[in-house]
């Protein structure tokens, strides 16, 4: 069974066998919606629909409304591949150091079924908008260490400057 | 959190020692300017012979909040100019650094503070 992540519009109803809502203030790179799936089919009606190959992930328990966040992004054509690993270790250590992060997942995008710009998608799930827009951008593990791949000033950033970057509410458990 | 300038950006750039000059030159009147309009302040810059032939130059700016390296680091991406200086850097550099830091108290009564 595959996972999906879909870029929407506003006012796209959500298909059956889809969770997904309008993005929130502050949201960036989106369509208005973002949507999550698992199926062997992608969510009809999306802008744009990801299917994705994972590469690492953690359930954590959380009652209630979450906030879940996606990020899209793009690593260069051409970065070696003990590069790209070395980058998805980095992201993937995040939950280590920032609390906010509950239940996580990093995946690639799977170009097979899904050809598309976007290599990878960044999930996160937070309690709150405040846990995303605070710890999360604010710890210095995400600022002074992760960032450094997505900074074109950096000689080492692989990340192209074209980022999703969108968060919704969710009702209930999106990445167990 | 101390400090009134809470975050450092240190650029490490390796030259062979005769590129120095004309290098700092490019820099100042290319790089500089907008550098500060994004809100980076220029703290110090110094030397380092790093070998027999090579010069490490070491830049290093403050910003006034963690939100401002945000804004700086949206900023820079947004001109095209940056990436030019840093592409037309690295064609000459033997090699190029850039650490981010978060600056801590050094004494007890300013880490209670």
């Amino acid at each position: 069974m595959t996972r999906w992540t879909a870029l929407a519009g506003p006012d796209t109803p959500v298909p059956p066998g889809a969770v997904g809502g309008p993005d929130l203030p502050g949201s960036v790179g989106g369509t208005g919606a973002t949507w999550d799936a698992t199926g062997d089919e992608p969510p009809t009606g999306a802008t744009e629909a990801l299917a994705l190959t994972p590469v690492r992930s953690q359930a954590v328990p959380l009652d209630g409304r979450r906030v879940k966040r996606t990020l899209l992004l793009t690593v260069r054509e051409g970065t070696p591949a003990e590069v790209v690993e070395r980058f998805e270790a980095d992201l993937t250590a995040m939950p280590e150091h920032i609390t906010s992060i509950r239940g996580w997942a990093l995946s690639r995008v799977d170009q097979a079924r899904t050809p598309s710009v976007w290599t990878h998608v960044w999930e996160q799930e937070f309690a709150d908008v405040e846990g995303l827009t605070g710890e999360y951008l604010m710890h210095p593990y995400h600022w002074t260490y992760v960032d450094r791949w997505f900074d074109g000033e950096q000689p080492g950033s692989i990340v192209e400057p074209r980022l999703a970057h969108v968060f919704r509410w969710a009702d209930g458990p999106v990445l167990s | 959190m101390t400090a009134a300038a809470p975050v450092r950006v240190q650029d490490t750039v390796v030259l062979a020692h005769g590129e120095v000059a004309a290098w700092e030159a490019d820099f100042r009147t290319r790089y500089v300017p907008g550098a500060e309009r994004r809100g980076l302040t220029l703290a110090e810059v110094w030397h380092e012979h790093v070998g027999t032939a090579d010069v490490a130059v070491h830049i290093l700016w403050t910003l006034p909040s963690i939100g401002a390296f945000y804004g700086m680091r949206a900023a820079a991406g947004a001109d095209p100019e940056v990436a030019r200086f840093w592409a037309d850097t690295d064609a000459v550099a033997v090699r190029r650094e850039r650490h981010i830091a978060h600056v801590q108290p050094i004494d007890a009564q300013e880490a209670s503070a």
